[in-house]
């Protein structure tokens, strides 16, 4: 096979003693910065890159991956031990992470996590070696009334995140929706909701109200309560912190299925890498054999959507490399990375520059192994941070989450945002509303809205386009059967246990 | 006693130290004003990291600070169409160690669609030197029957609102020069924002969306690969890059141009020898090789001119973009 | 704060979102969709659920968490809160003047009372360290804009 030829040959030029310390060295400060509250993967790819232009031409690649690589699994870290998210993808990882950490399970969180990141990060690259024309063609019939459609789905599939009660996670999704509203209309140019403020023309920021519900809101209930210190650790560790037997049979086929997932939407423009975790929380949720543990803390809520994560990182390289189209902010930053590396994305890309795609191909592969290496050994020096007093611990989040979102914003406002969606969350914490919908429908609400006008628009105002469409159709018809199917379902086997 | 004499001693010491220091101070701020720069100078960016426009600050300010010997910081500071960015300058003092990055979205479209913004771009800044000029370039898919521009506006005439353009959001450079075209050529076609050029680019790609305007990193790649057709440039010379591509004003439409471009501006009040200077220094600095390729990789064309250049420039700018803001109903974006 | 008086204020909240609604400039586009549609959808529909999310608290049958037993919050909690927030306060309104390091260890300092760790010299320094080494991490070292470190030193 000329491809897999090729692919030898990047990974000979990638396999030196230099090149593999440049990507721990890569690996290591994109995990930490990445790790940061308030420096979302985009930030951190931004401001580690320059650090690849001082190292030699062969450890770039491999340098870039283990940062790219890092900032993707970094956000998780926190997101699992600390219930902060360091990054909006990671969000779905807190709901189940941060249970089993609580239920001193922190270990295998954080393993199952690294695992399914590596495997999802291992066949993301290889489907980019030898699929890469299939799925970018695949990605390309995706137009804006498709797009409304996966959102249509999206929402069903926050169904599986509304907690305990349907009315109050109901409530979170519509406050969430509504944020999502705030800023310019995209169609028309015309302010919402922004009270007059140019720091919210750009609407809000995922990670500030994120960070803000999740981490400033958990903090403020916890010191109102007034209990963290009066046990004096943050949270208890027990037993062995690797992957049991039972582990990894629930992990692997969720860790291929999150894969699966994450792959084709990252490489959609405007994908992102949220929509999958969602839906791969949502299908492991009702594909599980332990579906009362979710919410509590089953593992393969872990394993699917940060396999998902990952693997929509690499979906992202996809129309990148083939069409030079960037799908996410972190992607546009990558284009100029690439320029600057030599490389002329483009469809006559590997044609033109085969070797030295090739090379980063290999390079993706190796920083995904020296991640894992990594990651696996730090997970136990991880776990030890929260053996940090409560005051210091969360001053520490606190003042690196604020620091992360004054300095990523470098507007004071947006730090007032975050305090704001901090009370916010203490509410929410209080009266127990879920914070997840909130986050979706922040994320969903105007994508849902712009893909909607632009099909519209296109169509010259047909409604029916969103059905007749071929793609779109199948994915409102799957979004109708997911809803009411389940109902139905245990309508009939209620009858039939009678 | 020995001891007693130490004390006046120590006043008459501590006197003539600070007489001394005071002397050396105003030594030293003489100094400063004379030579300057002599610390590290912050240039604003109005964009968020990453993007083409950092890329271009980036690599002058490597070459401006191995010229000038201090170092040029970049501060990022994207979001809200660039106004926050320009607010922020404006609580700077005009002493010449900060400068903003300016551009047409900046300076042309902005007082149109943000009249109170807190600031009169030509009353509160004083421009300094242009930097670079990108080209835009207005391409179809291959798939729509026209051959040149000639056809696609009789095309566009004979089929009004049917034609699609996209763009990479409102008031983008994109969207502009699509709206100067229209306007120039009385075509009516449908406007379909995007967040990006990435999405836009898409839809084109697909065929769902038949025309697009934009810079030519993004579209060079499938102009050669044959999925788009560049029917023409908005630059006043066809560009190398694409020599066989005629510009707009080829066809009959005079004084049309339609560029993304990017400047260096000051605060207004800043000392003329300081704005000299840093426009000789950046002129200097285009001349570099890095930076020549930099901008030949966009087929930009490089700036470096003086400041009153700039100045007349961004007039005939606003006047253009006036236009085209008003017919085309362009809203902030 | 109880689930009642919670419901009032998202119903506040709702309130405010419409008349924001009103405030809208009509777009001259011609276009099927125009910009008030979906907001003005997302807010009825906040306002339904918000409403039944009402009178289900008014019937009594929603929940506050901290009424549970072992879970109420223990005496000063009112005074940890508004510790925490302001730190938060105390950041933002002297950040600009003041540099990063003096308000970031400000705000460290109240978030470590909000969780009963008293103003004094281990507070002082502990959060210094932290503020301290994550401006020289940040700024210096990665380039994010966070301005000076103390307002004399670059």
């Amino acid at each position: 096979m000329e491809a897999f030829d090729a692919l030898m040959g990047g990974f000979a030029i990638a396999l030196q003693p230099t090149t593999l310390l440049w990507g721990f060295v890569g690996c290591f400060i994109g995990t930490l910065v990445g790790v940061l509250p308030g420096i979302g993967p985009a930030l951190t790819i931004a401001l580690l890159l320059p650090l690849t232009y001082h190292v030699p031409a062969t450890s770039m690649f491999v340098m870039f991956a283990g940062i790219y690589y890092g900032a993707a699994y970094g956000g998780s870290t926190t997101s699992i031990l600390l219930n902060t998210p360091g990054e909006s993808a990671a969000v779905v990882t807190a709901l189940e992470g941060n249970k089993m950490a609580r239920n001193g399970r922190a270990g295998q969180a954080l393993a199952t996590a690294a695992i399914g990141s590596f495997v999802a990060g291992t066949i993301g690259t290889l489907a980019l070696t030898f699929f890469a024309p299939l799925v970018v063609d695949a990605a390309l019939a995706f137009g804006p009334a498709e797009y409304f459609s996966l959102m249509v789905l999206s929402l069903v599939a926050v169904s599986a995140v509304l907690g305990n009660s349907m009315l109050r996670g109901l409530v979170a999704l519509g406050l969430g929706l509504l944020l999502g509203m705030v800023g310019i209309d995209l169609q028309t140019g015309q302010p919402r909701f922004t009270f007059g403020r140019p720091e919210l023309l750009d609407g809000i920021e995922v990670t500030v109200a994120a960070v803000g519900l999740f981490a400033v809101g958990e903090a403020l209930y916890l010191a109102w309560q007034g209990r963290e210190t009066k046990t004096g650790e943050v949270m208890k560790l027990s037993g062995s912190l690797w992957m049991s037997k039972q582990d990894w049979a629930r992990s692997w086929k969720a860790w291929l299925r999150g894969a699966f997932f994450g792959f084709p939407i990252g490489a959609m423009p405007a994908g992102g890498a949220e929509l999958p975790t969602l839906l791969s929380y949502y299908t492991e949720k009702k594909l599980s054999k332990h579906p009362e543990e979710f919410g509590h803390g089953a593992i393969e809520g872990v394993a699917g959507p940060e396999a998902a994560n990952n693997a929509a990182a690499a979906g992202v390289l996809m129309p990148l490399l083939t069409l030079g189209i960037p799908t996410s902010a972190t992607a546009a930053i990558m284009l100029s990375a690439f320029e600057g590396y030599g490389i002329q994305t483009g469809p006559q890309l590997l044609s033109q520059q085969g070797g030295l795609v090739w090379t980063l191909i290999a390079s993706l592969y190796i920083g995904n192994v020296i991640l894992l290496i990594l990651n696996l050994p730090l997970v136990s020096l991880w776990v030890k941070l929260l053996k940090i007093p409560p005051p210091w611990l969360y001053a520490g989040i606190i003042v690196i989450s604020t620091a992360g979102v004054y300095g990523a914003g470098n507007s004071v406002f947006n730090v007032g945002l975050l305090f704001v969606f901090g009370l916010l969350g203490y509410l929410m914490r209080r009266f127990d509303f879920p914070a997840a919908p909130l986050i979706v429908g922040l994320i969903l609400a105007p994508m849902a809205e712009q893909s909607m006008r632009q099909a519209l628009t296109i169509s010259q105002g047909e409604w029916s386009t969103f059905f007749t469409r071929p793609l779109s159709g199948s994915l409102m018809a799957v979004a109708a059967l997911l809803l009411i199917v389940p109902p139905l379902w245990k309508q009939w086997r209620h009858l039939q246990a009678r | 006693m020995s001891h007693n004499d130490h004390q006046p001693m120590l006043r008459r010491d501590y006197l003539k130290w600070m007489g001394a220091a005071g002397l050396a101070a105003t030594g030293v701020s003489a100094h400063a004003q004379s030579a300057w720069p002599s610390k590290p100078i912050r240039w604003i960016v109005p964009f968020a990291p990453g993007g083409t426009s950092s890329i271009v600050a980036r690599t002058m300010a490597t070459e401006l600070t191995k010229q000038m010997g201090v170092s040029i910081i970049i501060d990022n500071k994207g979001g809200g169409g660039g106004v926050p960015a320009m607010q922020e300058m404006m609580r700077t003092p005009a002493d010449g160690y900060t400068i903003v990055m300016s551009h047409i979205g900046l300076m042309a479209v902005n007082p149109l669609i943000y009249p109170d913004s807190g600031y009169d771009v030509n009353k509160d800044f004083v421009p300094v030197t242009l930097l670079s000029r990108v080209p835009s370039l207005f391409v179809v898919h291959k798939d729509v029957p026209v051959t040149d521009l000639k056809s696609l506006i009789a095309y566009a005439k004979a089929r009004p609102g049917q034609l699609n353009y996209a763009s990479a959001g409102n008031a983008s450079a994109g969207h502009l020069a699509m709206e100067a075209l229209k306007l120039a050529s009385g075509m009516f076609i449908t406007h379909i924002p995007y967040r990006g050029t990435g999405p836009a680019l898409n839809d084109v790609l697909a065929g769902r969306i038949q025309l697009l305007s934009a810079g030519t990193p993004a579209l060079l790649p499938h102009i050669k690969s044959g999925a788009l057709r560049c029917l023409a440039t908005g630059t006043t010379e066809r560009i190398s890059v694409l020599p066989d591509v005629p510009t707009v004003n080829e066809f009959g439409f005079k004084d049309f141009e339609t560029v993304q471009w990017y400047g260096i501006t000051a605060r207004a009040g800043t000392p003329p020898e300081i704005i000299l200077k840093l426009q000789q220094e950046c002129a200097k600095a285009l001349k570099m090789p890095d930076v020549i390729a930099k901008n030949a990789a966009e087929s930009a064309i490089p700036g470096g001119g003086t400041s009153s250049e700039y100045a007349a420039f961004i007039a005939k700018e606003q006047a253009r973009w006036k236009e085209v803001v008003i017919k085309g109903q362009i809203k902030p974006g | 704060m109880t689930p009642v008086r919670l419901a009032l204020l998202l119903l506040g909240v709702c309130g405010v979102a419409a008349w924001q609604l009103t405030v809208i400039p009509p777009s001259l586009m011609q276009m099927t969709v125009g910009p008030v549609l979906a907001p003005a959808a997302i807010v009825a529909a906040l306002t339904v659920v918000a409403l039944l999310y009402g009178l289900s608290a008014w019937r009594g049958r929603q929940v506050d968490l901290s009424q549970e037993a072992g879970q109420e919050a223990l005496p000063g909690s009112t005074t940890r809160m508004l510790s925490l927030l302001g730190g938060g306060v105390a950041f933002i309104a002297l950040v600009i003047p003041l540099g990063f390091v003096l308000p970031g260890t400000l705000c460290g300092m109240c978030i470590a009372r909000a969780f009963d760790a008293p103003f004094n010299g281990k507070s002082l320094l502990i959060c210094g360290l932290i503020a301290g080494v994550f401006w020289f991490v940040f700024a210096r070292l990665l380039g994010v804009g966070l301005g000076p470190a103390l307002p004399w030193l670059f």
